[in-house]
């Protein structure tokens, strides 16, 4: 046993060098030191990163340039200035006064007279304003006075309008869109044929469009010399391959109903060629003031209502042509040569219709159906110096309920040269215009209508425009109705200034 | 704008008047609106429309009224109004020139308001009303944009050529030709055309903020500070062009202070810079002028500005109001929008849902639908990627974090990109992988938030897989500021502890316990007590880190080094028992078990032992400690007195290496443990039977080694037997068969022999020989470690002062002092000089001088020397002699009151170094019997007998005899 200490000892060096599974062996480090076989340790968390990202900033691509085509821009207008002058003799002013206020945009005071000979005189005074009553609300307003007179006839109509555009309305099924409005109140008086009338009557005419699921129905609705009319139409999506029922309803002028069917065929075998069929039923109102401005020398109507077309056939074929010289640039826009026939129908109930009774040396307008057919050959060349628009029109108005009184109209044939000739400073034009066949309210001949004309404009300053015109060069009277004024040869000066 | 005077005033005359009617005015009127048109005099032209339509309702000019509206509205970028007027004009039957004009018109508005198809077809329209050049080329170039905008890049690019065929000279088609060549990536071709087009400046001025643009989208930085370099901006407007591209990079790179600097040099009524503006206020946590400025340009004309404003505005409502803001996005996604903003909106949504993983990915994904700018895409990949994580599906993420590296070589997030691969690839395992990846991180992006992380990764793969150099090199490199630093601190010190710098260990040990102390830090600093043989403390620590281990593993590591301790505490019962506890709590680990043997076998409870061994051997047939336990079970049985089963034993393990030639070095442990035990069975039989066994099965090994050392063992049983004639023959024998094998020994147990056999001056002769031949300082070594154990200890000296001499280190110098010490301190002070370099490396060395110091009676000197190295010296052997030389120098000195205390000190602290307990106790009883202590003398050498020889034993009893 005296060796027990020994291996005791060895034994310890045995358990010291022993490799345990789990427990490593300790380890001897000389000189009697130990280390514990400290096992391995575990991983240990670290506090991270903060990992989210923040979003990157949004960054327009908007790309800013630099303008590439330079646009000369020249000051803001502050008003326009023009004055017209004839022989007739007539004279013309208008004035146009633009933003004098943050709110009044606009002001323009237009006259207008005429003095023919054999006391037909015309005089026509207006003014418009346009000025913003709100941010969203713009109101046009218009004031005009006109009066008129001839041998036993007296006619004044004093007119005030207001028209303004309303913003969408929105419910959560329906909206109504395009809210046009024109409201006016007219007071006018007539004397003619011994007899004397006075008219004072506030109107209305408006328009919108609903729109509901997928559905669109356009409505125009107001009065007319007093009378309700409405046009109601819904849009539809129907067609066949070009040919597009755009739009049917019905409308009224309380007296008819009638249908209103809009369509639209647009055909192009190849480019060169356009073909196009519309019918664009119309619905119009009148006003004395109108009425007055359009056929100054005429006993007005008391029974009026709106004018309706339900039938207004449009038929266009067009043709483009070659260039007659160089090639057309692809900078350019301006029309190519081109040539073309138009065939339009007109059906339109309450037309303005001038007939004349025998007593009465001038004319009555009265509101009658007429149906009026036209057809157009239309040509546009443009050569070197000048640039030709020709067009060949026959027309054939009927007006059915005349058949008992009347015959139907021949047809009149029309023919229009032009040539014009336009620069940067400069524009020239010389007009043939040429009637045949013309035949007055009982069937007489008239002589026939032979206008030639020639003018030109000058711009000698940017602001400043010159305007000089010959109208009826050849001298012979043109007679338009009879017991009307002929138009015989004038000579027209015209001056417009614009104000920067 | 002439051409439309001319196309207008065409227009006039196709209109058929009747003479004398008003018309003339009317005619006027309109021809004075057309003229306010070409002057581009708008907001009166309208005035004048509207001044006409009151005067004229019926007016045959309406519907071309409506197109002077339109134009109007198209040239003002009003293109809803534009679109709305336009759209019924397609239908009417207007003139052919105005038609085709109205279709072009009517597609610019449908372009312009993101409505392509429809574009598109009214550009078909186009193409059939009209052949004229100006329609074929601007038709050309719309259908190119419109492709552009489809993404139909292909054929975008065919109407592009188409329409350059026509003119090549034309600026925007130029330029949007550039544009959709730079989108197709065909750099060489888009310069090219820049090339063509070099004689028009202002042309090439916009291609080149073009391609700034383009390098800006791509992330390709560097090369527009080159290009700026080449191309510098010729004029001022192009200067703020280019300051406001250069601004929108500095905000793309988050540097937001040269943003700053750049907007000061730009107007700020330009909205695009107002906006850049707002974006660093936000930045800079101004939110509310920026909120301010946002609100501003919600209604900017530019829509995307004003697209973008509302955005950001949504952002920072969300900063308040999450479901408010949320909610109005909603509201506006689910409005009517041009598809190419639609992506941004989802954009924001995915963001404002992340924490919503799978809502976001949606939206992510939505918005991917959409073409967005390469930062957009950018956040986009990151954000599909970052869904994915937070949905905890890794391959996913890490695919598409992969994803996006390949995509964006300039991305702004490839940092994390590269470390979350890393890290999610460490997390699956993956380390060759993870290492890769976060390399990157560590060397690209040192600047970067996930560098320290990055650095404690790449650390814990290398601490886990005990690579603690490399280890401790990243988590050092981590910055000690950041929230971890306990975490990277306790990961240093235990770095330092494997590699053995307990000093290092105990310094981050301090600095992690200042912050508080876990599992983790307490049985470091356990280890680390127990290292500096403070078991009592370490026992102490390890209870308390088991009382804070947080899985039943962790506390049974505790529990396992607390067994160890005690061990070491000597309290082997309990160690025993605690191993066996734990053995029981996991039958599957054979260690606790073989541990308790250890602890028992060390507590002397031989049976004990036994029976735990006789289970291990049960238990664990397959065990890699099997043969351990065995040389075990024999050396049990030696002690247990069972001489002859132990030999049988040791001889069965030795047969088990019958057919071994090379040896691991456990198995060499092993074998070396088998010797000795053979040896001390020897050393305890006198049957010659067994030594002739052994000898006889020598042969049957094939290992040279194995045959040697049994030899050897005979040889050297022989030498114990006195047996010296044939101790020569052997150990000649053994020379010849194997002249490699422990020649020295060898040499010795010759020189031995001869010496007994009174050879001495053969024996000094043979090695002599050896050492004449060889010169080898191994011989010398042999030499005088011959003359040292014959007694010849002048001769050993001079060997040991030619060894040193020789072979100049510390072992030798400390041999060289111990000779000296025996030679009565022969020449000591010039051997001190001669090596007291080596005194800081060997300790022992001072205490030698310590020795030498009292012997010539320098007793303060000792002294001082002594206490310094109880300062100084962390070796418990060191320490433990210099209490003793200390204690010693008391005893000298007469001051036995001291000495004993001190004697009594060192004999319970320094228990496991014998030869220290052995002067220790002598002393301790020579210092009671001559402070009068008799009794306490007495007793004390009864009970401390063993440990003393019998020379000692004479002294004290002679003494004690003398005091009474």
């Amino acid at each position: 046993m005296r060796k027990l200490p020994i291996l005791v000892l060895l034994c310890l060096c045995g358990f010291l060098a022993a490799k345990p599974h789990v427990l490593p062996s300790l380890e001897v480090l000389g000189e009697g030191q130990v280390k514990i076989p400290l096992g391995p340790r575990g991983a240990l968390s670290f506090e991270s990163a903060e990992l989210r990202d923040s979003l990157p900033d949004f960054i327009p691509s908007t790309q800013q340039f630099l303008p590439m085509q330079t646009q000369e821009e020249l000051p803001k207008l502050k008003g326009r200035f023009a004055a017209d002058l004839s022989i007739a003799p007539s004279f013309k002013l208008s004035a146009s006064l633009y933003n004098l206020h943050p709110r009044l945009e606009f002001v323009r005071v237009d006259v207008h007279d005429k003095f023919y000979s054999k006391g037909f005189n015309h005089q026509d005074y207006m003014l418009g304003t346009a000025f913003q009553a709100h941010d969203d609300l713009k109101i046009a307003t218009a004031l005009r006075y006109q009066d008129a007179s001839a041998k036993g006839y007296q006619g004044n109509a004093f007119l005030f309008s207001v028209a303004f555009d309303l913003d969408e309305l929105q419910d959560n099924s329906w909206l109504l869109k395009d809210i046009h409005t024109r409201l006016w109140w007219e007071n006018s008086s007539h004397f003619h044929d011994g007899l004397s009338t006075k008219h004072m009557q506030p109107g209305l005419w408006h328009s919108h469009t609903i729109s509901f699921n997928n559905h669109a129905i356009e409505n125009l609705l107001g009065t007319s010399l007093g009378r309700f009319a409405m046009l109601s139409t819904w849009r539809t999506q129907m067609g066949y391959k070009d040919l597009k029922l755009q739009k049917f309803g019905l409308m009224s002028d309380m007296s008819h109903i009638l249908p209103a069917i809009d369509i639209y065929w647009q055909h192009s075998p190849s480019p060169k060629w356009l073909l196009s069929v519309a019918n664009v039923p119309t619905l119009k109102h009148y006003s004395r003031s109108m009425l007055l401005a359009d056929h100054h020398w005429a006993g007005q109507t008391d029974q009026g209502r709106a004018q309706m077309a339900p039938l207004n056939l449009q038929l266009k074929l067009q043709r483009s042509l070659p260039a007659l010289f160089g090639s057309y640039s692809y900078r350019d826009n301006s029309p190519q040569n081109n040539i073309s026939v138009g065939i339009y129908s007109s059906y339109i109930y309450n037309a303005e219709v001038l007939i004349q009774k025998q007593t009465e040396p001038i004319p009555l307008l009265i509101l009658q159906p007429k149906w009026h057919n036209r057809m157009q050959v239309a040509a546009l060349l443009k050569f070197p110096w000048f640039t030709l628009n020709q067009s060949l029109i026959a027309n054939l108005e009927h007006l059915p309920h005349q058949n008992h009184i009347r015959a139907p109209y021949s047809p009149i044939f029309e023919a229009n040269t032009s040539l014009r000739r336009e620069k940067q400073d400069y524009t020239l034009f010389l007009q043939f215009k040429q009637s045949y066949n013309c035949k007055d309210h009982q069937g007489h001949s008239l002589p026939e209508a032979l206008s030639l004309d020639f003018g030109g404009s000058w711009n000698p300053l940017p602001q400043l425009r010159l305007q000089a015109e010959i109208l009826n060069l050849l001298g012979r009277s043109l007679v338009i109705f009879n017991g009307l004024p002929v138009q015989n040869q004038e000579f027209r000066l015209g001056v417009q200034y614009l104000w920067r | 704008m002439k051409r439309i005077s001319l196309l207008m005033s065409l227009l006039i005359l196709t209109i058929l008047v009747p003479l004398f009617s008003a018309s003339l005015r009317e005619q006027d009127d309109y021809a004075y609106i057309i003229e306010l048109y070409d002057l581009q005099d708008y907001s009166e032209a309208l005035d004048e429309i509207d001044y006409f339509v009151q005067t004229y309702p019926n007016s045959e000019f309406m519907d071309y009224l409506d197109y002077i509206r339109a134009n109007i509205a198209l040239a003002q970028a009003d293109y809803t109004l534009a679109e709305n007027l336009y759209e019924p004009l397609t239908s009417k039957s207007l003139h052919a020139s105005i038609t085709a004009d109205v279709s072009l018109n009517y597609a610019l508005a449908l372009f312009q308001n993101g409505k392509l198809n429809e574009a598109l077809k009214a550009l078909r329209a186009l193409s059939r009303q009209s052949d004229h050049p100006y329609y074929i080329f601007n038709g050309s170039l719309l259908r190119g944009k419109c492709y552009q905008a489809l993404e139909q890049y292909l054929s975008a690019e065919h109407e592009y050529s188409k329409a350059y065929a026509i003119d090549g000279s034309d600026s925007e088609l130029n330029l949007e030709y550039f544009k959709l060549l730079l989108r197709i990536d065909h750099e060489e071709n888009a310069l090219e055309l820049r090339a063509q087009a070099a004689a028009d400046t202002l042309l090439v001025t916009n291609m080149n903020f073009q391609w700034l643009r383009h390098l800006l989208q791509n992330q390709r930085y560097e090369e527009m500070d080159s290009f700026l370099e080449a191309n510098p901006p010729l004029d001022e407007d192009s200067e703020t062009i280019t300051n406001l591209i250069l601004t929108q990079k500095d905000i793309q790179l988050q540097d937001y202070p040269r943003a700053q600097e750049r907007l000061d040099q730009i107007d700020l009524s330009n909205p695009q810079a107002r906006f850049f503006q707002a974006l660093i206020y936000k930045h800079d946590g101004k939110i509310e002028q920026a909120d301010s400025i946002f609100r501003d340009l919600i209604a900017d004309t530019d829509p995307q500005l004003a697209f973008f404003s509302y955005l950001e505005h949504l952002q920072i409502m969300h900063l308040s109001d999450p479901d408010r803001a949320k909610q109005l996005l909603q509201d506006y996604i689910d409005t009517p929008l041009p598809g190419n903003m639609r992506g941004y909106q989802y954009v924001l949504m995915a963001t404002m849902e992340a924490d919503n993983a799978k809502t976001a990915l949606k939206y992510w994904i939505q918005a991917k639908d959409y073409e967005l700018p390469m930062d957009m895409l950018d956040r986009v990949q990151t954000g599909i990627a970052d869904a994915y994580l937070l949905m905890e599906q890794k391959p996913l993420a890490i695919e598409n974090y992969n994803k996006y590296l390949n995509s964006f070589p300039s991305g702004i997030s490839r940092a994390k990109a590269f470390f979350l691969i890393g890290k999610m690839e460490y997390e699956l395992q993956n380390y060759q992988r993870a290492q890769q990846n976060l390399q990157i991180v560590i060397e690209q992006y040192p600047t970067s938030a996930f560098y320290d992380e990055a650095n404690f990764i790449l650390a814990e793969i290398s601490f886990l897989a005990s690579r603690y150099e490399e280890a401790l090199a990243y988590y050092q490199a981590i910055s000690p500021d950041n929230p971890s630093a306990r975490t990277v601190f306790l990961r240093i010190s235990q770095c330092c502890y494997y590699l053995d710098d307990f000093a290092s260990a105990q310094q981050y040990l301090s600095q992690v316990n200042s912050i508080y102390k876990d599992y983790e830090s307490l049985i470091l600093e356990a280890s680390l007590s127990f290292n500096q043989r403070d078991f009592a403390t370490a026992l102490e620590l390890y209870q308390q880190a088991q009382t804070m281990a947080t899985n039943p593993s962790l506390e049974q590591e505790a529990g396992s080094y607390q067994a160890y301790t005690l061990y070491f505490l000597k309290r082997f019962d309990e160690a025993a028992q605690l191993f066996l506890t734990l053995s029981e709590l996991n039958p599957d680990v054979d260690s606790y078990l073989y541990q308790a043997g250890r602890a028992a076998y060390a507590g002397k409870a031989f049976n004990r032992a036994m029976e735990i061994y006789d289970r291990f051997i049960d238990n664990y047939p397959e065990s890699e400690f099997f043969v351990n336990v065995l040389t075990h079970i024999a050396q049990t049985y030696y002690n247990l007195g069972e001489i002859e089963q132990s030999f049988a034993d040791w001889t069965n393990i030795l047969t088990r290496f019958r057919s071994h030639t090379g040896f691991s070095s456990e198995e060499l442990g092993i074998l070396h443990d088998t010797f000795n035990g053979l040896s001390l069975c020897l050393d305890n039989l006198t049957d010659v039977a067994m030594l002739t066994e052994l000898m006889d099965m020598a042969d049957t090994f094939q290992s040279e080694y194995i045959q040697f050392e049994i030899n050897y063992l005979v040889v050297k049983h022989f030498a114990d037997l006195g047996l010296w004639t044939q101790v020569l023959q052997e150990a000649e024998e053994l020379r010849q068969r194997f002249p490699n094998h422990k020649t020295a020994e060898l040499d010795l147990l010759l020189a031995q022999s001869l010496v007994q056999l009174n050879q001495q001056q053969k024996a000094q002769q043979l090695v002599s020989e050896i050492y004449d031949e060889a010169q080898d300082p191994q011989s010398l070594a042999t030499l005088a470690d011959l003359a040292k154990r014959t007694g010849d200890f002048a001769q050993a000296q001079r060997f040991y002062s030619e060894l040193f001499e020789k072979e100049p280190n510390g072992t030798n110098w400390l041999s060289w002092l111990e000779i000296s010490e025996q030679n009565g301190y022969l020449d000591y002070e010039e051997i001190w000089e001669a090596g007291q370099s080596y005194t800081a490396e060997y300790p022992q060395a001072t205490i030698n001088r310590i020795r030498y110091l009292i012997t010539v009676q320098e007793y303060e000197q000792a002294a001082q020397i002594a206490n310094s190295i109880l300062d100084s010296a962390a070796n418990q052997f060191i320490r433990g002699q210099a209490e003793y030389e200390l204690a010693y120098i008391m005893y000298l000195q007469g001051d036995y009151a001291r000495s004993t205390a001190s004697f009594k000190r060192i004999r319970v602290l320094y228990r496991d170094y014998p030869q220290i307990q052995n002067k220790a106790q002598y002393h301790y009883i020579l210092s009671l019997i001559n402070s009068g202590a008799l009794k306490e003398a007495q007793l004390t050498l009864w009970e401390v007998q063993s440990q003393l020889s019998d020379e000692q034993i004479i002294i004290i009893n002679d003494l004690l005899d003398t005091q009474r």
